[in-house]
């Protein structure tokens, strides 16, 4: 029997269609859980939690949908060992759930994705993103090469992780940071990074490393024909770029 | 003029969507409350005419618009009963943008949550307040608090 | 607040309140009516005959652009225009176009103004049936050198709405321009235009179908209120300071939270509909609110229409019944729907999409019913408030207005002015700082966002190679100086960028923002803009399959903007693996712009 993926939606969500598109495009059998059916949540092997605006970001970017009656669910579920994948509003919510980079005992929150720097702006810019640690630290790069550079866009207006000073120790010593911003030739920089992100870190990880939290979106440079200079012939419809994340998690999913 | 110290109430006087999502997310949590508010509250160090500040305040364009906005002076620099303030431990706004208010030295933004009971008074359990503070208006892992039951 | 209305209170508010209705036009109604009209239906002739509603003074002029074309489904006439973009798996697909101005709204809270400028333009779309898949802004700002100035306000506001309201909503901004001139310094133009997609069998119209006698009237949305109440007559007035109190009211508040979770639910009840073969029919609210929206889309399927205001859901108790009636609160849509589903499509929205929970008291609610007798009745609480004929309501009387006969052309008006000059820095620099705010991927359709070329570029449908190619145009320099030639320019500069890109231009949109029509020399530059669209466009054989005209867009001293003529072209591509762009620029702190959108 295949692992089935649910792909959260909470009220705001914008991103939902993309992510699922990419899900099943790499093999995934992935389909929509909505807010009112968060009792269904418990039968699916694996989360994902799309970008968007969550209760438009009201209070604080993730804070009101990390209540929501779904993030139970979520919560034991990767207490469980399932894999969950936030993405740009679905990092900020599990930040804010406590998931990630889940070092507090009692699932409080010790870091957050909140406003860019120095500009507290929304930013939508083409990036890349490097994966900063070990593939199998986290099972869902597992399958990724060493030093994966993958392309991505960074649109959000709270993107810059940050966090109390000691807990930042905490993040960097305990391998938290799954990727940081890059330049497109692989290159780490603070110039690479868009929003002033502590550690430049673009994605986090929790202890057990079957969650990610990564802020900048890979489902939207992820086919062909979202990026120029493979926009050619006869594969213009075909996943690439980005999509590697999703194989790898798909992959993770199967074999979990 | 030596600089005083000030505390700034900006309030929107047209229908506030972030207290009603504040009200409805207090519920989902179990914590009863009847209404919230919501406003933006500065403490400013101001070396102007303390008669003009309002008026100084509504000439600037970035925080105020007659069309939405309702400007206050609060007498004290604490939360009212009932009220929390949270801020960011790392935002400091040195000075603040555009006309009218280059005699404000130092400012800093806090947000405001003011909750009510059933009957309409100011909520006054500690219990209310610390949860709704903890549990939803502060990240603590970026943010202090302030409140007061 | 819970003072209950008498109405005695809301009479006074009519005689306080400042109607745009001309002394001719009031006394036609009375005529009509045979009778003086009801405060209600005061408001409600107020907002229905106003200039946005009925385009009472352009109309003439608009009918001489070319509107028909293979290609075309829909011209103008319904919320939006329609185009045939191609076939893909047995299934006809089209492209669905709207274009709109909020300008007025813009120049007094711009945040708001442009916020809402957006949400209306997405409601335009959503309501033929379509997926939203694409966001265009056209902006004209004053001189923004002055840090502390209005004009630097506005110019960094809008934009900021329009990308707090886009971005929440999902639909990536794929084009766009904007330009500075010191024509604009006390009316800044805001110009959106949205993309949708369709398959052509199931494109919702906005007329009751001919077996609607006795349909329901769904509204669903946001809980009416008095914050937009007077909008439709505000924005076809001049502003001026001494207004400024009465514009206050006109304040619309932008809840693209709502809008997200609207949009999405009425994508879930389309596809029901869809799934049970059955034909309803939907318009967004604008301008004239409950009234508006209900009367045109019953007038125009040959109905009448009865409507219970008591039943319309309020944010505060005891709303007086004219501003239930026309207030124009947004994020709200109005459905005609056969009985025999309104309870599935209360429970989708109410339920299913949990509408009160996201804004307070926003919810679905039957607030009438279709008639086959042609009038137009409103009650509350059991009083008929309102009792007309649906034609004589919904057709506006024409305006004739005269225009100069001397040539409009402005040489005088050519730049050399030292802020003109000054502006230039602004005008020639890369836009990057201003579309870096702007989302314009959400979806993973997009081929070429903003920056990328002179045109966006979505695929928006998964697994096809078809591709909708959008761009904007529109010289406010020239437009100046020789409107006529300004407005045919633009035609062929929107062309020219949907062909850079290496797709064929299908369908054009315009808005037309101009001065004081009843002003001769301000009329005149509105018509010489109609006749340059019309011949560029009649030699491109390109169609109008949609627009609007926002008149009155005059300084205090009463001084036209410079004359703007804003086209959209949008360009169908059979394969996108064969379009062709650039690369997009580098952030720039020494851009000019960067000092507005650091």
């Amino acid at each position: 029997m295949s692992k089935r993926i649910a792909v959260l939606l909470f009220p705001g969500t914008n991103s939902e269609e993309e992510t699922l598109r990419i899900l099943r495009d790499c093999g995934g059998d992935a389909e929509f859980v909505h807010w009112t059916h968060a009792s269904a949540l418990r039968q699916y092997a694996a989360y994902v939690l799309p970008g968007g605006f969550a209760h438009e970001d009201r209070i604080r970017a993730g804070a009101i949908a990390a209540h929501d009656a779904m993030m139970e669910t979520i919560t034991a579920g990767a207490g469980e060992g399932k894999l969950v994948l936030g993405i740009c509003n679905g990092a900020q919510i599990l930040l804010e759930a406590g998931l990630a980079p889940g070092t507090h005992p009692a699932r409080q929150a010790t870091a957050a994705f909140t406003h860019n720097a120095p500009e507290r702006h929304f930013i939508c810019r083409h990036v890349y993103v490097k994966l900063a640690v070990e593939p199998s630290r986290c099972a869902i790069t597992a399958s990724l090469p060493e030093d994966a550079l993958i392309p991505a866009w960074a649109a959000h207006g709270d993107g810059r992780l940050a966090a109390r000073e000691e807990e930042l120790v905490t993040i960097e010593n305990g391998r938290h940071v799954a990727f940081v911003y890059a330049r497109a030739d692989g290159t780490v920089d603070d110039a690479a990074t868009p929003n002033g992100s502590a550690l430049g870190c673009a994605a986090l990880t929790n202890r057990d490393g079957n969650v990610l939290a990564i802020m900048p979106h890979a489902e939207r440079d992820a086919w062909n024909l979202n990026h120029l200079a493979r926009l050619t012939g006869k594969d213009v419809l075909a996943p690439s770029g980005g999509s590697v994340l999703f194989e790898s998690f798909v992959k993770a999913v199967s074999i979990s | 003029m030596n600089p005083r110290d000030e505390t700034v109430e900006i309030r929107l006087k047209v229908p506030d969507n972030a207290a009603y999502t504040a009200l409805v997310a207090l519920r989902h949590l179990g914590i009863e409350v009847g209404r919230v508010e919501h406003a933006i509250v500065w403490t400013i160090s101001d070396r102007g005419d303390p008669a003009t500040l309002v008026s100084r305040i509504e000439r600037n364009e970035t925080l105020f618009n007659p069309n939405l906005h309702v400007v206050s002076v609060r007498s004290q620099s604490l939360p009212l009963p009932g009220e929390i303030w949270t801020w960011e431990v790392d935002r400091d706004v040195r000075r603040l943008p555009g006309r009218g208010v280059e005699d404000v030295s130092y400012a800093k933004p806090m947000t405001s949550w003011r909750l009510f009971d059933r009957e309409g008074l100011p909520a006054a359990e500690h219990d209310v307040l610390d949860r709704a503070c903890n549990e939803l208006f502060r990240n603590v892992a970026i943010e202090d608090s302030l409140f007061c039951f | 607040m819970h003072t209950k209305r008498s109405p005695q209170r809301s009479r006074i508010l009519i005689e306080l309140d400042s109607l745009a209705l001309s002394a001719g036009e009031r006394q036609r109604i009375a005529q009509a009516l045979g009778r003086p009209p009801t405060p209600v239906e005061l408001y409600a002739f107020d907002a229905q005959w106003s200039e946005h509603c009925s385009y009472k003074s352009s109309r003439a002029q608009l009918r001489r652009l070319p509107t028909e074309g293979e290609r075309v489904v829909l011209g103008p006439g319904e919320d939006a225009g329609i185009l045939y973009l191609g076939e893909h798996a047995g299934e006809r697909y089209c492209v669905v176009v709207a274009h709109e101005s909020h300008n007025h709204p813009s120049q007094v809270v711009p945040f708001e103004g442009a916020a809402t400028g957006v949400g209306g333009i997405v409601r335009d779309v959503l309501c033929m049936g379509a997926r939203v898949i694409g966001l265009a802004d056209a902006l004209r700002f004053g001189d923004v050198r002055d840090p502390a100035s209005h004009q630097r306000h506005v110019a960094r506001s809008v934009v900021d709405g329009i990308s707090a309201y886009g971005n929440a909503i999902g639909v990536p901004n794929i084009a766009g321009d904007v330009s500075f001139h010191e024509g604009f310094n006390e009316n800044a133009l805001v110009n959106v235009i949205a993309l949708g997609l369709v398959k052509e069998k199931e494109i919702v119209r906005s007329f009751v179908p001919p077996n609607g006698a006795g349909w329901a009237l769904l509204l669903v949305g946001k809980a009416t209120d008095a914050s937009g109440f007077g909008g439709a007559s505000f924005s076809s007035l001049s502003l001026d300071a001494e207004n400024e109190t009465a514009n206050k009211g006109a304040v619309q508040v932008p809840d693209p939270f709502l809008k997200n979770v609207l949009m999405r639910a009425t994508y879930r009840l389309f596809d029901m509909l869809h799934a049970r073969r059955i034909t309803a029919a939907c318009k967004d609210l604008g301008a004239g609110g409950v009234m508006g929206c209900s009367a045109e889309l019953c007038a125009s399927g040959g109905f009448g229409a009865r409507i219970e205001l008591n039943l319309v859901n309020a944010a505060v108790p005891g709303l007086p019944p004219e501003v239930l009636a026309v207030g124009e609160t947004q994020e709200r849509m109005l459905f005609a729907l056969p009985p025999e589903i309104v309870e599935e499509a209360l429970r989708i929205f109410n339920e299913e999409f949990t509408l009160p929970e996201i804004a307070y008291n926003a919810r679905a609610v039957v607030v009438g019913s279709v008639t086959r007798e042609r009038r137009y009745v409103l009650t509350h609480h059991g009083d008929t408030v309102m009792d007309v004929d649906i034609e004589f309501l919904t057709k506006a009387p024409f305006v004739t207005l005269s225009a100069a006969s001397t040539s409009s052309c402005h040489p005088e008006r050519s730049r050399g002015t030292d802020a003109g000059n000054a502006l230039a820095r602004y005008n020639n620099c890369s836009r990057e700082p201003l579309y870096r705010r702007y989302d314009s991927v959400v979806r993973g359709c997009t081929v070429l966002p903003r920056g990328y070329a002179d045109a966006g570029v979505v695929a928006p449908i998964p697994g096809s190679r078809l591709g909708v190619a959008l761009a904007v145009a529109g010289d406010p320099d020239l437009g100046a100086r020789d409107p006529q030639r300004a407005a045919e320019d633009a035609v062929r500069e929107a062309v020219r960028k949907v062909l850079a890109v290496g797709a064929q231009p299908i369908g054009l949109t315009d808005c037309l923002n101009f001065g004081n029509p009843n002003k001769e020399d301000h009329y005149a530059d509105f018509i010489a803009a109609v006749d340059g669209l019309e011949r560029a466009a009649r030699s491109l054989n390109l169609p109008f399959v949609s627009g609007n005209v926002s008149l009155y867009n005059e300084d205090s001293a009463g001084n036209a903007i410079p004359a703007s003529a804003i086209v959209a072209c949008i360009g169908a591509i059979d394969d996108i693996s064969r379009i062709d762009g650039g690369r997009p620029d580098e952030p720039d702190a020494a851009n000019p712009l960067a000092e507005i959108y650091p």
